[in-house]
């Protein structure tokens, strides 16, 4: 046996596995940074954790955000519903205070006026859109009659055609049928108000020698007792005259829109009550009082009811011979 | 026999309260919701199925018994409003033998015909009636008949399907099939 025939290679394998454990304890024992073997080594690891860590903190922050998102999702969801139901809250608290105003307004007229007035709601309109008529709430159980008067704090309406028992049909003064004998306010000259079911009026039947003008506010002439005298129907938007015959006609913009009408009052007595009187006071009357304030343009308008002279009463329309030779009276009107 | 009468009567019975209640629905429900935006004509369908699946009398009767039931929501003369009821009910059964398909396409036509020939039969009839308070219609407001046109179609289909639903449940479902020779015409 050869005791020095050893192979050389092995030895070397062995004392580079043995000493590469020592040399690498020596070389941490020494501060400072890291060996250069290690180098790519720890590049390489730290990039891979790095990459790791940030891959991980994005699917937790990802996740978390979900998370957070679902519940942002029902928070919001629950916030919005919050919301909605504020709102239509303070929707329902707005009607009711513009409820609150219009009643409260509609009450001090009542108190304020001589009339007896039965107040009514608008329950529906009519069938056919080319009429124009609506439904009240009151029937010939609280005392409507034909003919009775609708007016609100405003103006005019329209007048009670037909009653059954808890309700009744108003005709609206713009219904081509509905007719009313009116005043010119500022001459007092008279007419008759035809409906033209365009949300218009005609003032028909007028002396070819009356005085109207744009602007001038044409009032309800009281004759009958079915409307108070002097109260509101419109206002004078132009004045047909042609070259022959006897009589003029205007046209007339309602002081009432029948498209907003939720409240109105039934005319039980009209207690002669005179409205021309109190224009000047501002009486409840707010339309009327613009419509004498700051519409009528023409020379002797600029005063009121109150500077205007009362004219004597004029004769009823329908016994006017030349209206009536020429062109043919309706039925009596309110 | 008895049966069958009795039958009949109630079907124009449950007709006569679903017009009510449609009738009600336009000129109060409907301006509850949407103010004075024009509301469909919501008893023309029924008009119109009326003319569709009875025969010529029965439609004439009861075109008239319907007519009496809406004339209190209007301020338009009854006699006229009867007219135009039925000049729709009749105009309808004469379309019908002429052109006819058994959908709800066809009913959605003819009720949307049957506005505009309503409004123009109420328009032509307010020159012919002679009543002291009562003025034709000059000025008629043609976006509103535009607008009703084109509403009253959407709302056929739902108020047709309720009155076959009451033709079957009170056994009328035949009538429909029997009235074609009422003209002497075929589909």
């Amino acid at each position: 046996m050869n005791f020095f025939a050893f192979d050389l290679r092995k030895i070397l394998v062995v004392i580079a596995v043995v000493a590469l454990p020592i040399i690498s304890i020596n070389m941490k024992r020494a501060p400072g940074e890291a060996p250069w073997y290690q180098k790519p080594f720890s590049w390489t690891i730290s990039l891979m954790q790095d990459s790791y860590s940030n891959f991980t903190s994005g699917v937790r922050g990802t996740t978390s955000m979900y998370m957070n998102l679902i519940g942002i999702k029902r928070q919001n969801q629950s916030l919005l519903r919050e919301n909605e139901e504020l709102r239509a809250q303070l929707g329902s608290i707005e009607e009711l205070k513009l409820e609150n105003q219009r009643l409260s307004k509609l009450l001090e007229f009542r108190e304020q006026t001589k009339m007896k007035l039965l107040a009514a709601k608008v329950i529906a309109r009519d069938l056919n859109p080319d009429h124009e008529s609506i439904r009240i709430n009151r029937g010939y159980r609280e005392g409507l009659r034909k003919l009775q008067g609708i007016i609100t704090v405003n103006g005019v309406v329209g007048y009670v055609v037909s009653t059954q028992m808890d309700s009744a049909q108003v005709i609206l003064l713009t219904d081509r049928s509905a007719s009313i004998d009116a005043l010119v306010q500022r001459t007092r000259a008279r007419g008759l108000t035809n409906g033209r079911s365009s949300g218009s009026l005609r003032l028909r039947y007028l002396e070819r020698a009356d005085d109207v003008a744009v602007g001038d506010a044409v009032v309800t002439s009281g004759s009958k007792g079915y409307f108070p005298k002097g109260f509101p129907i419109g206002r004078v938007t132009s004045v047909r005259k042609t070259d022959f015959g006897i009589s003029q006609e205007a046209m007339v913009e309602p002081v009432v829109s029948a498209s907003n009408l939720e409240e109105v009052f039934v005319v039980i007595e009209s207690g002669n009550e005179d409205f021309g009187d109190r224009l000047s006071t501002g009486f409840g009357l707010p339309l009327l009082s613009k419509i004498n304030s700051g519409t009528n343009s023409g020379p002797s308008s600029g005063g009121s009811a109150s500077t205007t002279p009362k004219p004597t009463p004029l004769p009823q329309p329908a016994a006017t011979p030349s209206v009536s030779s020429a062109t043919p009276r309706p039925k009596p009107t309110p | 026999m008895m049966r069958e009468k009795f039958l009949r009567l109630l079907n124009i019975a449950i007709f006569a309260l679903v017009l009510l209640l449609l009738t009600s629905a336009q000129t109060s429900l409907w301006m509850q919701i949407f103010g004075y935006f024009p509301a469909p004509l919501l008893w023309l369908p029924i008009i119109a199925y009326v003319a569709i699946n009875r025969t010529p009398l029965e439609t004439i009767i009861i075109t008239q018994i319907f007519s009496l039931i809406m004339a209190p929501a209007t301020v338009m003369p009854e006699g006229l409003l009867m007219i135009c009821n039925l000049g729709v009910a009749l105009s309808v059964q004469v379309f019908k033998t002429r052109i006819y398909w058994n959908a709800a396409t066809y009913i959605m036509m003819v009720s949307g015909g049957s506005v505009v020939l309503f409004h123009l039969l109420h328009m032509l009839g307010s020159f012919m009636v002679r009543m002291p308070d009562y003025q034709p219609l000059t000025s008629p407001s043609l976006s509103d008949w535009i607008v009703q046109a084109m509403l009253t179609p959407l709302a056929a289909p739902p108020i047709i399907w309720l009155l076959s639903f009451i033709d079957r449940l009170t056994g009328r479902e035949m009538a429909v099939e029997n009235m074609e020779d009422s003209w002497g015409g075929s589909r």
